[in-house]
């Protein structure tokens, strides 16, 4: 029941955000049904577009899990973005420590798991020695790890063959990640599968996922019966870090196969946005990541077609977090009076004492 | 007395309800001029409710409220200001950090601000209240703009006194029935008895002429609670309407002029002073006609049935024989902390030994300093200044098994989003998850299974969720886990607060049937309880003991008296160096 409600609710904001970018549709002058029926055609119509959707489902989905797994033990991590600019940084930088060898891909994926835990170990040290706020520092560190992208391939690593474009060398072939079904879709979108599935599975049954709840839901519970509060800050946040930082090395592997500085289309912030809305539902995680990635994959084609700039899919993704948000505090408010109401219609027959 | 009075405010059957329950069912009431009135209940009895209504915090969802015989809304708590109802909260609403003399100006301020802001129809409603004559402040409607230059002006102000060019003092009013409290003084640094007076005497300073107070002496001594009724007396000759809400039968028996009995939201009872004795208020408030409820003074302290006392007195008598070979578990010599807050004094060369077998009681008021003895004892990082902490029988304090039952469950101790289950799990925490190991599952079952039945609680499933538990209930699962859990050492922070009578008396119950080998230690403002439960009481003022009581010492009225001793030497102790400051500063 609450599952359906979840549902309609999402299905809900999504109406009333598609309805805001119609009436921005109608405002420039173009005719919003057709664009919106294009807009989902885009994204999941065809074999092409449906496989681009998914590709980019890897790493909303990797950054969505990077910002709920930390809100689990009550930590915000908006830094997905940063972690994940680090993993790529990692799949690089692993790649060229071991060269073109059998180790490379498995370096390459430990690289860039290392790399984006390290970039999220720094507000969980902060965070857990000095009570420092995690989430204004995740979010300061993104632009740190965007320039540190843009210095690497401006600098050390930029491709000598690559004509002073910001990019580094391009991965050998071996150490990208084979397409399938003759998309750009890899494999990696079933690896991630699993790896939610089983996060998933450690969130809800084992004695981890139920103290990392604990530490969450009440900090001072969880001191007073002695589970080490810090150390699940910490802990969330960097195996937070360390997904985001696997999302880069999918980016950088499934993708782009070399470092350039537009490796992500705000995947970080996507996940963080889609993270919120399921507030520690995870099951919501899988189709929200989807529609969110549609959104984002579709909004190339919202550009051409309807000549409105490619950041409306953003606005949408804005309006679809806002009005989840605002249906699951209604949704509250609502049931609340509607228990209030019950109560008063159970009132009991009055036969007191006067 | 004789003569009929008028009535202040009414409540017209008033229905409130919460998701899930009905806090007060078609509740009519009145409330009359010039009497002290008490409103008396179990807890959960819709006491708090009605309180909050009166004070426009809620609004009813049936019936209406009547002021001076005109329906009246309070759409919120500056209508009912405005209107002539003062509430003092249970909890307080002072602020800690201002002077008395700021915190009184504040409230002549809002006074004044409200009366501008009132929509044209309230000031009707006003004229409506019909008090009588006499007891009308003599202050015309301008004056009460220029309250805020006055804060004290019933207050008799001596201005000989008068400090010199801060703003702040106004001198030493003489407060209400001749209790002197500095108006420069830090709300902070006042007893509760004191800010319970400046509260009251921050509501008259604005036109308040209905005075409910919600559980006024929660937080006194018995000696102080006199004192407190004398002032509301002389204040309900002096005309004003006085609500008392309250759960210690004895003061309010001796004190209120009238009652109302409420249980489980109704009103089941309403009496006049004259056909009210104790007995009779209780099996109202319980509803049950209970032959060991003795017909005393001292009902609050054997409000529990009999069998409570009985066991108390077969452990006192066991404590006694077997004090010839204590067991000690802990000693504290000259311990002294550092102050980590300012609400909460630091530990002050404190010598204190606990032995396994005995119950300990703390009697002290909020930021004696208990707190921290308690957090000290149960490892948590306090700094210590000087002096050591010694665990006998063990290398390291965690080789001892310390439960802690803090005093709001839901504040900290369970999870309400977390099922009965996991909320019992949680200091055994090998069984938690593990849904794949049938092993494990099934031993978790079994213990969780087990103390819902030993600890009685209810609803038997272990799936619920326990936000959805009563405070009762809540209470138990609490206890039942930190019981199973403590070995060696039990620390319960006001282990009954806010509970009904007889899910207290369960707990009371448990707590003395405690394993030889254990030591509990209850730290309780209510006097009572810790004479109910404890072998020992150690009196905490100010970081320092300053008495120890054990067996038959062991009275309200010797810990009341340490308890007021310790804070009047506070007093003096205040007014000689500004007060507020560490007296272990040296």
């Amino acid at each position: 029941m609450r599952r359906l409600i979840s549902i309609a609710n999402l299905l809900f904001a999504l109406v009333l955000a598609l309805a805001g970018l119609s009436l921005a549709l109608l405002l420039v002058g173009r005719r919003p049904d057709t664009t919106i029926i294009s807009l989902f055609d885009a994204a999941f119509g065809s074999r092409l577009g449906l496989s681009e959707t998914l590709l980019r489902t890897v790493p909303v989905l990797l950054c969505a899990l990077a910002a709920a797994i930390p809100a689990q033990s009550g930590q915000i991590n908006i830094g997905g973005e940063g972690q994940l600019h680090l993993g790529a940084i990692g799949t690089v930088l692993a790649l060229s420590l071991v060269g073109n060898s059998g180790l490379m891909v498995s370096t390459m994926v430990l690289g860039a798991i290392l790399l984006g835990g390290m970039w999220a170990a720094i507000p969980g040290v902060l965070r857990m020695r000095f009570g420092v706020n995690e989430a204004l520092v995740t979010l300061f560190l993104n632009y740190v790890a965007i320039s540190l992208v843009q210095y690497l391939v401006h600098g050390p690593m930029r491709d000598p063959a690559s004509h002073g474009w910001p990019m580094s060398e391009p991965l050998p072939p071996a150490a990208i990640l084979t397409p399938i079904f003759g998309t750009r879709l890899h494999w990696g979108v079933l690896l991630v599968l699993v790896v939610a599935l089983v996060i998933v599975a450690v969130m809800r049954l084992t004695r981890t996922g139920v103290e990392l709840r604990t530490v969450g839901l009440n900090v001072r519970t969880a001191s007073l019966v002695g589970i080490p509060v810090r150390w699940y800050w910490f802990g969330s946040l960097v195996c937070g870090g360390m997904l985001a930082g696997l999302a880069g090395y999918y980016e950088i592997a499934g993708v782009q196969h070399r470092l350039r500085t537009d490796i992500s289309l705000g995947f970080g912030y996507s996940g963080f946005l889609v993270a919120w809305m399921c507030r520690g539902q995870f099951w919501l995680l899988f189709p929200l990541s989807v529609l969110v990635s549609g959104l984002i994959s579709s909004a190339d084609s919202l550009q051409i077609m309807s000549g409105l700039p490619a950041a409306s899919a953003d606005v949408v993704q804005g309006l679809l977090l806002l009005f989840v948000l605002l249906g699951q505090s209604s949704l509250a408010k609502w049931e609340q009076v509607r228990a209030v109401r019950q109560v008063l219609q159970r009132e009991r027959k009055y036969s007191s004492w006067n | 007395m004789t003569e009929r009075k008028a009535i202040a405010v009414a409540l017209r059957g008033v229905t409130k309800a919460y998701p899930g329950a009905l806090a007060c069912e078609k509740v009519t009431a009145e409330f009359y001029w010039g009497e002290i009135h008490a409103l008396l209940g179990e807890n959960g009895a819709g006491k708090s409710t009605i309180v909050k209504i009166l004070g426009g915090i809620l609004s009813p969802d049936r019936g209406h409220l009547e002021i001076g015989g005109e329906v009246v809304s309070l759409a919120n708590p500056r209508y009912a200001r405005a209107l002539g109802i003062g509430v003092v909260h249970q909890a307080g609403s002072l602020i800690d950090t201002l002077t008395v003399g700021q915190n009184l100006r504040l409230a002549g301020r809002l006074g004044a601000a409200t009366a501008r802001l009132l929509p044209a129809q309230f000031s009707v409603h006003e004229q409506g209240i019909g008090l009588p004559r006499e007891i009308r402040p003599d202050r015309s409607p301008t004056e009460v703009d220029s309250l805020d230059e006055r804060p004290c002006e019933h207050l008799r102000a001596t201005s000989d006194e008068a400090d010199s060019g801060d703003g702040d003092s106004r001198g030493r009013p003489e407060f209400l029935g001749g209790t002197r409290i500095a108006s420069n003084v830090l709300v902070r640094d006042l007893s509760p008895h004191q800010r319970r007076l400046v509260e009251i005497g921050r509501l008259l300073t604005s036109d308040v002429r209905i005075l409910v107070l919600d559980e006024p002496t929660s937080a006194l001594t018995p000696q102080e609670s006199e004192g407190l009724f004398e002032e509301l007396r002389s204040l309900a000759n002096r005309g004003y309407a006085i609500v008392v809400v309250s759960h210690k039968l004895p003061e309010i028996t001796k004190h209120a002029d009238r009652f109302t009995v409420i249980r489980k939201g109704r009103v089941v009872g309403r009496l006049e002073r004259a056909k009210a004795n104790s007995k009779h208020l209780a099996e109202l408030i319980l509803g049950r006609k209970d032959s060991a409820l003795p017909e005393c003074e001292d009902l609050a302290q054997t409000a529990w049935s009999s069998t409570g006392v009985t066991t108390r007195l077969a452990r006192r008598r066991h404590w006694h024989e077997s004090t010839n070979s204590p067991r000690p578990l802990l000693r504290l010599k000259g311990v002294s902390t550092v102050r980590e807050s300012p609400h909460e004094a630091p530990l002050c060369g404190v010598d204190f030994e606990l032995n396994r077998d005995e119950i300990v009681g703390i009697a002290g008021r909020a930021g004696s300093g208990a707190t921290a003895l308690l957090r000290l004892i149960y490892g948590e990082s306090v700094r210590l200044e000087q002096g050591n902490v010694e665990w006998v029988g063990a290398v390291q304090k965690h080789r001892h098994t310390i439960g802690f039952m803090p005093a709001d469950p839901h504040a900290a101790g369970l999870v309400g989003d977390l099922t009965i289950a996991e909320n019992l799990a949680l200091r055994q925490r090998k069984l938690l998850g593990h849904a794949w190991r049938k092993s494990r599952r099934d031993s978790a079952t079994a213990f969780v299974g087990r103390l819902i039945e030993d600890y009685d609680i209810r609803p038997t499933n272990p799936g619920e969720k326990a936000r959805n538990l009563s405070g009762g209930n809540m209470r138990k699962v609490l206890l039942a886990r930190e019981m199973e859990y403590a070995a060696d050492l039990l620390l319960a922070v006001n282990p009954t607060a806010g509970l009904d009578i007889a899910s207290a008396e369960f707990v009371r119950q448990r707590i003395l049937q405690q394993p030889e080998s254990r030591c509990t230690v209850v730290y309780s403002e209510d006097v009572d309880e810790l004479c109910a439960l404890c072998d020992r009481v150690v009196v905490l003022s100010r970081g320092r003991v300053v008495g120890e009581l054990s067996g038959e010492q062991v009275t309200r009225q010797a810990i009341g008296l340490a308890l007021t001793e310790a804070s009047h030497s506070d007093g003096a102790s205040q007014d000689g160096k500004g007060g507020g400051q560490s007296l272990c500063a040296d």
